[in-house]
């Protein structure tokens, strides 16, 4: 067993995808971003979708897959949609059905606003469906880097560790719960004193162990010589290739697209 | 009636692979006893423990703690009576402390299982002396050492006054004396108050002298059954389930290869003594 | 599984600091603390030398001042009062960042050291800090993994390894660093008796190196045992040192320290009970010794107690 624990979506994959280096799988989406942002017509829409599912197969990862990510925003996509079919009176009358009356404009944005959720979020959910945790912190890290190196690393470290430690905390609220069940905690418990008991039995041990914890391992980094700003080198780097740059300059495809359609 | 176990099968999801937990087990605890459940990581002790208050259901076979059945279910829909009958303390309990006085932790299971407050408050303090922390009453919980914490979380267990009580590990990280202590004190609430203890340790010495049985699960299959004084006398036994010898065993070993004889199979420095005096007089001056 | 090979030994001997006779690897001069906020005295003017190269173990009952002391010789805590050196050179806030380099402490919660998501990430981290490149901190990680027989279990995640194995992962991380001081804060307390029959062993193999000196915090007599010298604090101070065998033959100081004698010696008084003194052995093997040499050196003993 590789006992590695995979925490959000990754799905491992040989896609070229995979390979790019996660800076530029995080750049990219800003870029994709930005051009979604800027659709306003179904031309633009549509050379922008064939561009996303250009690159979700190219990620080796069935599109169902994508689909699926929508799914817990789908209700605020749909009512997002709706309001302007329904609302928005510009451009020319397209249909009347009794007391509602659909414009042409109003249907325009409304399916441009859902198609633009729907690339949005099905598109970013690329970045996790390809990218490790664990890379795409250091990714991060690496790109803020820049900004200010002491900050940067802080930051790298302190995700680091919440990833970490995130299974590991989950695990112990498991036994936890477990035992608190078994002294009669009852979360279906009808009143709202009752709830809240059972909330504090969950959630007050829970908060004095994750308190205990931080401070043994602040111990044992001070005890490994780590010190808050000071200068540390990377066990683990990525290496920008060629590839990589060639992937962030597609993104500016959509972008063109957009600006210029 | 007792606590039994027939032909139950548990199984477990981890990622792409089920690992079996139990394989069709069948073991039947005593009423009013003292069983140590005994086993390498991985045996099945933690599954079987779950099963008893019904937080872990057979996936198949049944079993029964005193008049409650259970089969295959769902977790959830277990009598609140068994959770109370059924009091189980999983390790490092003082982790599951959260009142702010040790009273409101010791009140916390009763009022749950709807004791009424004299009643509660009654149970909580007779537990609270069971457990020697009577006079900790109005502490706050959080401020005692690990030692004082371990015994509230157990009176906390206790106070619902379960008829059996089953403890996962209640030695775990304490001091050769403390542990004497928790043991002699488990075996009094079996001894005294005719509570069913069914105790996962790994360590023989605990229970030694004090538990009326052992149950060795080897596989999630029960490997052993017997008195603690019998399982010394199976090495094979005790090599399967990952239990070292005691120290007296490993003495009378040492000392049985240099007599020539089989090692004895006892517990205890007295027995050890006697033992070896009376192979001193019976070689009387035979030299090896 | 320990495979510590001669070419083990000389390279952990490579990393050592050369021999500087006569300064003495630690040093702590009527240290005193007190508890941040009261007047209570946790170490009461404490003075304890350990030579280059020991074992020393300190024990004593909780709340005596063990667990204070070695968090003051890791750096970890100030002295309000007194002094302690390492290498000769005196521990304050400025020098120890400098100093800690010497020392590698490891604590009794096997999930709380580990920091990394993986075995190698958390080895690597010590070293980042300490800044090294990336060549060398593979070189170390793989080294120490192999030392301490996890070099399978290098991509593993905590939550995936048994408390054993984090404790062993643990010390690779520690040992990566080439400390010449190796600080165990009841290390083997919640390991499981096998675990911890290991990690004892896996101690004694290091020591035997003659690379590090080594200072353990414990409860388990069969450590004490194996170390060079036993340090007995109570209410602040040394109570008694020395050899481990004598002192816990001392029925007085094991029920002051709390500390349960050796199985050994609970025997050793037993036969002496009933007539047959062999002398008083914390160590099983001699206990054995002693018990066969005196059946064959002296005629039958004339047993005082018939029993029964």
């Amino acid at each position: 067993m590789n006992g590695k624990l995979t925490l959000g979506r990754y799905a491992a994959r040989e896609s070229p995808i995979h390979r790019r280096d996660p800076r530029a799988k995080t750049l990219s989406m800003f870029l994709f971003m930005i051009a979604v942002f800027l659709i306003d017509g179904y031309a633009e829409a549509a050379a922008v979708s064939l561009f996303a599912i250009v690159l979700m197969v190219a990620s080796r990862i069935s599109l169902v897959n994508y689909l699926k990510a929508i799914r817990p925003l789908l209700v605020l996509v749909v009512f997002v949609a709706l309001f302007q079919v329904l609302f928005d009176q510009s451009g020319m009358k397209w249909l009347e059905a009794g007391p509602v009356t659909v414009y042409s404009g109003g249907l325009a944005s409304g399916l441009i606003s859902a198609l633009r959720m729907t690339l949005f979020i099905s598109f970013t959910a690329m970045l996790t469906f390809t990218t490790e945790p664990d890379q795409l912190t250091r990714a991060i890290g690496g790109l803020l880097r820049p900004f200010g190196r002491a900050a940067a690393d802080r930051l790298t470290v302190m995700l680091g560790i919440a990833l970490r430690f995130i299974p590991t905390i989950f695990e112990e609220g498991e036994r936890l719960y477990k035992a608190q069940v078994s002294r009669g905690l009852n979360l279906r418990d009808k009143s709202l004193a009752g709830k809240a008991r059972a909330m504090l039995a969950l959630l007050a041990p829970l908060t004095v162990s994750v308190f205990r914890r931080s401070l043994r391992l602040a111990e044992s980094m001070e005890a490994r010589g780590y010190r808050i700003g000071a200068p540390r080198t990377r066990y683990r780097s990525f290496r920008w290739q060629p590839a990589d740059t060639a992937y962030l300059i597609l993104f500016l495809l959509p972008v063109a697209l957009t600006v210029w359609l | 009636m007792g606590v039994t176990f027939e032909q139950v099968t548990a199984r477990f999801r981890d990622g792409n692979r089920i690992t079996v937990a139990l394989d069709l087990l069948d073991v039947r605890f005593s009423s009013g006893r003292m069983t140590a459940l005994l086993g390498a990581p991985g045996s099945g002790k933690s599954t079987l423990l779950q099963h008893l208050n019904g937080l872990l259901r057979p996936d198949e076979g049944r079993m029964r703690t005193f008049e409650y059945e259970l089969g295959p279910g769902k977790p959830g829909e277990v009598p609140p009576a068994l959770r109370r009958k059924a009091g189980i303390v999983f390790q490092y309990p003082e982790q599951q402390l959260f009142a702010a006085t040790v009273r409101e932790e010791l009140l916390y299971a009763p009022l749950n299982f709807g004791m009424d407050e004299s009643g509660a408050a009654r149970a909580a303090e007779e537990a609270a002396r069971a457990l020697g922390v009577f006079d900790l009453m109005d502490e706050s919980p959080l401020e005692l050492s690990s030692g004082q914490q371990r015994k509230v979380a157990i009176a906390a267990v206790l106070a619902a006054d379960p008829d059996l009580l089953a403890l996962d590990e209640p030695t775990a990280s304490l001091d050769p004396e403390s542990r004497t202590e928790m043991m002699e004190l488990l075996a009094r609430l079996c001894r005294q108050r005719g509570k069913t203890v069914i105790t996962i340790t790994h360590r023989l010495e605990d229970v030694l002298g004090r538990a009326d049985e052992c149950v060795v699960l080897s596989g999630g299959k029960r490997l052993f059954q017997g008195t603690p004084e019998q399982l010394i006398g199976r090495p094979d036994v005790m090599e399967a389930a990952g239990l070292a010898p005691p120290p007296a065993a490993r003495l009378a070993a040492m000392l049985a290869e240099k007599w020539g004889t089989t090692p004895p199979s006892l517990y205890g420095a007295e027995e050890l003594a006697a033992w070896a005096i009376r192979m001193a007089r019976q070689s009387g001056g035979e030299r090896t | 599984m320990i495979n510590f090979t001669n070419l083990d030994r000389q390279n952990l001997r490579q990393y050592g600091r050369a021999d500087e006779a006569g300064e003495p690897a630690i040093e702590c001069r009527s240290v005193s603390c007190r508890r941040p906020g009261s007047t209570v005295r946790t170490l009461n003017g404490l003075s304890l030398t350990v030579r280059r190269g020991e074992w020393v173990c300190l024990a004593g009952r909780n709340g005596s001042g063990k667990s204070t002391l070695i968090r003051l010789i890791a750096g970890l805590l100030n002295a309000d009062e007194g002094e302690i050196r390492i290498d000769g050179e005196p521990l304050d806030p400025r020098s120890i960042p400098r100093i800690r380099g010497k020392i590698g402490m490891l604590f009794s919660e096997p999930d709380d050291q580990f920091v990394g998501l993986t075995v190698a990430d958390d080895i690597a981290f010590g070293l980042e800090n300490i800044g090294l490149s990336r060549e060398e901190m593979e070189a170390r990680i793989s080294r120490y993994a192999e030392l301490l027989g996890i070099g399978h279990l290098l991509d593993r995640h905590p939550a995936a390894m048994s408390g054993g194995q984090k404790q062993l992962a643990a010390m690779a991380a520690v040992l990566a660093m080439e400390p010449s001081i190796l600080l165990l804060d009841e290390a083997g307390s919640m390991l499981d008796d096998r675990a911890r029959t290991h990690f004892r062993a896996i101690v004694n193999r290091l020591r035997s190196t003659g690379t590090y000196t080594i200072v353990s915090v414990t409860h388990d007599a069969e450590e004490m045992l194996l170390a060079d010298r036993l340090v007995l604090v109570s209410e602040g101070r040394v109570l008694a040192e020395g050899e481990p065998e004598r002192l816990l033959a001392d029925e007085h100081l094991l029920a002051k320290c709390r500390i349960s004698p050796p199985f050994a010696l609970a025997f050793c008084r037993e036969l002496a009970r009933h007539g047959w003194p062999i002398g008083l052995h914390a160590d099983e093997r001699k206990a054995v010794d002693a018990l066969w040499a005196s059946l064959l050196s002296k005629s039958p003993p004339g047993f005082g107690t018939e029993i029964g």
